[in-house]
């Protein structure tokens, strides 16, 4: 009797998003998906900080590149690269309209601006299936990212939080909501956080000088990227650069040596 | 004057006509003084020189009037307000809810009695007929066909006549409608008008008058009286699904779904609640009806308050459009389905104004070109296939991931005049340039006043847009309003020019 209660817990703690099998988002970098185990775990609650404020855009940059991948039918036209894992829901031709969810409070559209639909197309993604919701606390936050997750019409969720800790609780729920429908859950923090969480992963984004060839061209935008928190592997740092041609992130050629991870330096200036 | 115990106080509600102040108002107690409406108040005064007068505040009047004019409709979605102090119910079809028109009215009476209320309720087969009797005559039902009856004894007044036509029909003698029923109808139309025939044949039912109710009428309506009041949200909840059945079935054989519901719950102590909700796709499921009220109560909780109960709920569909039928549980038609819920659900709990999605309008003007609306307001495409079979052909620069709400002024140093910065200072960082992209010029909308100094800034001016990289590779779209060819030696001194000025509009990815 004992026995079987505790398998049973067993089977309850399994942690959310670790599930077996294909559920795997790959970014198509072999170093960086060999690290994740495949590729960013689908049904899971993944962490993008931002190493302080002023890289916010960057890793918004880095969140909307992810949750692009997650739809690779996107633009519809846009051929679908091979080993895609596809989810139940979604039709041979992977034509399946699913939406992405960006929720924030207002304050943080206020600061750092709203997304905006001219440059979500410009990137990559469809300006028409992406929903912004602004709300006024926390809890609506919150409630937003579950209610949103719960929807099979919804590939991934964002949802963006300035300042303050996270309720575990509220992270727990959203894994499991994450998990129960197999979309991908973001949470998009201003500055690096330094309390535990039971997120898949937790990213550590900020900027780095493109590798424009003059000064009368912007190159690819340049992503230091840093896994701080990994649970199927270790924690990494690459440079990744977003290719808007053909929609996918891919490593940069290092044009510096990389340096460690700049979160533990914080009090140095990043910016 | 004497006021025992026992006694009540009149009441007197007194206002300016004409250039006289005159008692408006009166209540039962004033008239056993033996004062009566349209007495001077210099009169009364004289009469009972104690006597407390009310001032009269005909706005408060009207909104009174209105509010009792939504508390009657429950008992029917016809009503009218009719200035100052009467409202028009149009009950066909209606009364049999009651058990019959005496009811109807024996219930309409006893709760406006309940209320404070004195009332004269009449209902006749015209509008006219029932105004008259209500006024004028005896008030009862009266029968189809009796308009005849009713009016001949009243005086003419009571065919809503403006009185200098009242008057000037005394003077020749024609004081009741019976004198003027049967009378040959050129001579009186010639002598006073047509506006007495047609108030005359209105009030007979030989024209048609038709009602203007005060708020417009649902085209489905569901209801449900109660004889113990509800009080329990889900109570309230349990009644939405069970109207909305109704509601479907309606809808459905009409082919229609609901846009636009509102539940309207009717308190005991008749209050009334008016909760809308809005749906992003014609709605028929009740499911999804109960599912949206109920975020909209729990957005409200603390505001329901039931007080002593609801004892009627009614769910009308305010806005309906045609929806065909679709097949129901196929792969991606089943995630729109969960995606057009998501969106209500989200817009019914936190509101409509604060889910959004972008749409594409035909603009230069980055603000306008991508403007973000309501998500239940939006469709699946809204300009973005041609947006971006236009981005493709003109090669459009890259937009920026986040945009500002309002362009934000930064202190900036370019190296020539119309060049793109080195340097700039936002929110009290410097950044300095390595990289810069453009400009792509954006030019004013030339239907604005073009140097509009009272605009916020930056106004309507020309825009140079430029995308650069700081040393850090943090990525900005900036702009300058204005240009320098455009400065002409002392302008800017007189103030008649603004300089030219740097702005942040947004950030890229």
């Amino acid at each position: 009797m004992l026995d079987e209660l505790r398998q049973h817990l067993a089977r309850l703690q399994k942690p959310a998003g670790l599930t077996d099998g294909p559920a795997v988002l790959p970014l198509g970098i072999p170093a960086v998906d060999g690290v994740l185990g495949g590729g960013l775990a689908r049904g899971a609650l993944h962490e993008i900080a931002a190493m302080s404020e002023a890289h916010l855009p960057a890793a918004t940059g880095f969140a909307l590149g992810l949750a692009a991948l997650s739809s690779p039918s996107f633009r519809g036209e846009r051929e679908t690269r091979e080993p895609v894992t596809r989810r139940p829901g979604m039709t041979e031709r992977g034509e399946s309209k699913k939406h992405l969810v960006w929720a924030a409070e207002d304050m943080a559209l206020a600061e750092s601006g709203a997304p905006h639909g001219a440059g979500l197309d410009a990137f990559g993604l469809a300006p028409q299936q992406f929903l912004t919701v602004s709300v006024a606390h926390r809890q609506d936050l919150m409630w937003t990212m579950e209610e949103a997750l719960r929807c099979r019409g919804v590939s991934a969720v964002i949802g963006e939080l300035r300042h303050g800790a996270l309720d575990p609780v509220a992270v727990r729920r959203l894994s499991l909501a994450a998990s129960d429908s197999g979309a991908l859950a973001f949470l998009l923090r201003a500055q690096p956080p330094h309390d535990t969480s039971n997120a898949a992963t937790r990213w550590v984004v900020g900027t780095s000088p493109s590798a424009s060839p003059q000064r009368h061209e912007l190159g690819a935008p340049r992503f230091a990227v840093h896994l701080t928190r990994n649970r199927r592997g270790p924690a990494a740092s690459w440079f990744l650069e977003w290719r808007q041609t053909d929609e996918r992130f891919v490593l940069a050629a290092h044009a510096e040596p990389v340096a460690a991870p700049l979160r533990h330096r914080s009090h140095q200036k990043v910016a | 004057m004497n006021m025992g115990k026992g006694e009540e106080i009149p009441l007197i509600v007194a206002g300016r006509r004409g250039n006289a102040d005159v008692l408006i108002a009166i209540d039962e107690a004033a008239e056993r003084l033996g004062l009566s409406p349209g007495l001077a108040l210099a009169q009364a005064r004289a009469m009972h020189p104690s006597l407390d007068v009310v001032p009269e505040d005909a706005s408060a009047d009207a909104e009174l009037l209105e509010s009792i004019a939504d508390w009657c409709l429950r008992y029917t979605p016809l009503v009218a307000c009719d200035a100052p102090d009467g409202l028009l119910l149009d009950i066909s079809g209606c009364a049999h809810l009651y058990g019959g028109e005496r009811q109807l009215v024996a219930d309409l009476g006893r709760r406006l009695a309940d209320a404070g209320f004195a009332y004269r309720i009449a209902i006749a087969g015209t509008i006219g007929a029932a105004w008259a009797a209500a006024r004028d005559g005896r008030p009862d039902t009266y029968a189809n066909g009796e308009e005849r009856n009713i009016l001949c004894p009243l005086p003419l007044a009571a065919l809503r006549l403006p009185p200098p036509m009242v008057a000037s029909l005394a003077r020749v003698g024609l004081k009741c409608i019976g004198d003027i029923i049967d009378l040959p109808r050129s001579p009186l139309t010639a002598r006073f008008g047509a506006g007495l025939l047609r108030q005359l044949d209105r009030a007979l039912g030989r024209e048609h008058e038709p009602l203007t109710p005060r708020l417009p009428v649902a085209p489905y309506v569901a209801e449900k009286r109660f004889h113990d009041p509800i009080a329990r949200e889900e109570d309230v909840l349990g009644t939405v699904e069970m109207l909305a059945v109704q509601l479907a079935a309606a809808l459905e054989r009409r082919g229609d779904g609901a846009r636009r519901i509102e539940l309207t719950l009717f308190r005991t102590d008749g209050a009334l609640r008016r909760i809308t909700a809005g749906t992003a796709r014609p709605l028929r499921d009740p499911a999804d009806m109960r599912a949206l009220f109920a975020e909209r109560l729990n957005a409200l909780a603390d505001e329901l308050d039931p007080g002593f109960g609801f004892d009627m709920a009614r769910l009308s569909v305010l806005t309906a459009e045609s929806a065909p039928p679709e097949q129901i549980g196929i792969g991606a038609a089943e995630d729109i389905g969960d995606m057009v819920r998501l969106i209500d659900r989200l817009s019914a709990r936190l509101g409509t104004q604060r889910v959004r999605r972008a749409v594409a309008q035909d603009s230069h003007s980055p603000e306008v070109a991508s403007v973000s609306l309501p998500a239940q307001m939006t469709g699946t495409d809204d300009g973005w296939a041609a947006f971006h079979r236009y981005r493709a052909e003109v090669e459009l620069a890259p937009r920026p991931l986040r945009l500002l709400a309002r362009p934000e002024p930064i202190e900036a140093v370019a190296e020539v005049p119309d060049g793109p910065p080195l340097r700039f200072k936002w929110r009290r960082a410097l950044h300095d340039i390595v990289a810069a992209e453009g400009p792509e010029r954006i030019e004013g909308v030339w239907w604005q006043e073009e140097p509009d100094l009272n605009a916020a800034p930056p106004g309507n001016r020309a825009r140079d847009y430029f995308r650069v990289e700081d040393k850090s590779g943090h990525r900005f779209w900036l702009f300058r309003a204005g240009l320098y060819r455009d400065l002409t030696r002392a302008d800017v001194a007189q103030g008649a020019v603004a300089a030219p000025a740097w702005f942040v509009h947004g950030m890229f990815g």
